[in-house]
């Protein structure tokens, strides 16, 4: 029964073999990313740039149809851009970063639609936006996994430093000249993330494997650690179940994932012991913070 | 105030084996890209 619901799937197909393991390497990569995200209140940010990857990698359709590498390097320097871009226009106006990325990624988000609609058909365009998880290549798969190598040696490298940034970035900049060299290598690490995340998930699921699993382990775990692990944990068994639900029942993969990070968010909220909702309802300890 | 160079000896404390540890998840990761791509199967 156990056997022919979870594990026959994944023993019989390959490209549900193929689809585990892009989800593995974006849970393994992206989740610990989206975890800094969250504690440096970017959450949102790595939204705007999900969205702001869109014309990039639509431009490389339109050169090269729907090739890794061409569609990986328009990804990789429109979100860059849209992100020194938006850095930009904050420092030399009176814009806050906020507005100024929200106006960078509609803009974004606008052209990279109309640019895959002229040239392709609604499939593409479905792929593009949504992804297309059960057919990743040997060459996406070597994508995801090297962006996943990178990113969790970089982080390993840079943790600390990333840490202090987290909590005292002015303290950080007072006292090493690493502040901008991990300030920029973290917006590469979201920017590498997002353009992997992009080939598996699409552009608007790609950010969701990066925040929701983290959020849920928000409630979970008081330490950055015990977040990072619980966020990576909850990225799994998500592409786990969202990739059986999927198989089963013949829904979405990417949609199925999301949603299923998104069920263990909600759980998460409700009963997580670190500031969830029973947690905060349940009475205190005298003297307890 | 502390040197540059002891500062960032200080925030880089503990990264040998924080890398060591990173390596066996790589090691792993791509352990499994050989299991999964061993066999074809892409659409």
């Amino acid at each position: 029964m156990i056997w022919d619901a979870v594990i026959q799937p994944f023993a019989d197909f390959g490209f549900m073999r193929r689809a585990l393991l892009g989800c593995v390497a974006i849970s393994v990569g992206a989740t610990p990313v989206g975890v800094f995200l969250m504690l440096r209140r970017m959450s949102l940010t790595g939204d705007a740039m999900a969205h702001a990857i869109l014309p990039g990698a639509a431009v490389g359709y339109l050169v090269a149809g729907l090739s890794l590498g061409a569609m990986t390097i328009g990804g990789l320097i429109a979100g860059m851009a849209v992100a020194l871009l938006s850095g930009f226009v904050t420092r030399v106006t009176a814009l806050r970063e906020d507005a100024s990325l929200a106006a960078f990624y509609l803009i974004s988000l606008a052209l990279g639609v109309l640019i895959v609609s002229t040239r392709g058909s609604n499939v593409d365009l479905m792929h593009v936006l949504f992804g297309t998880v059960l057919a990743l290549d040997n060459a996406a798969l070597t994508l995801l996994c090297s962006i996943a190598s990178l990113s969790v040696l970089t982080l390993a490298l840079l943790f600390r430093p990333l840490v202090l940034e987290c909590a005292d970035p002015q303290f950080l900049r007072s006292v090493s000249s690493l502040s901008a060299v991990t300030h920029f290598t973290f917006l590469a690490l979201v920017v590498m993330n997002l353009v992997g995340g992009f080939h598996a998930l699409g552009t608007l699921m790609a950010v969701g494997i990066m925040i929701l699993p983290a959020a849920a382990a928000r409630f979970w775990a008081a330490g950055i650690g015990g977040m990072i692990a619980g966020a990576v944990a909850i990225a799994m068994l998500s592409s786990v179940s969202g990739l059986l639900l999927s198989y089963h029942y013949s829904l979405p993969s990417g949609p199925a994932i999301i949603l299923v990070a998104g069920i263990f968010y909600a759980v998460s909220l409700v009963f997580g012991p670190v500031g969830g909702l029973v947690a905060q309802a349940l009475p205190r300890r005298h003297f307890e913070v | 105030m502390k040197s540059n160079g002891s500062m960032l000896r200080l925030l880089l404390l503990g990264a040998g084996p924080r890398l060591a540890g990173a390596a066996l998840v790589v090691a792993l990761l791509w352990a499994a890209f050989l299991w999964a791509t061993a066999t074809p199967g892409a659409l």
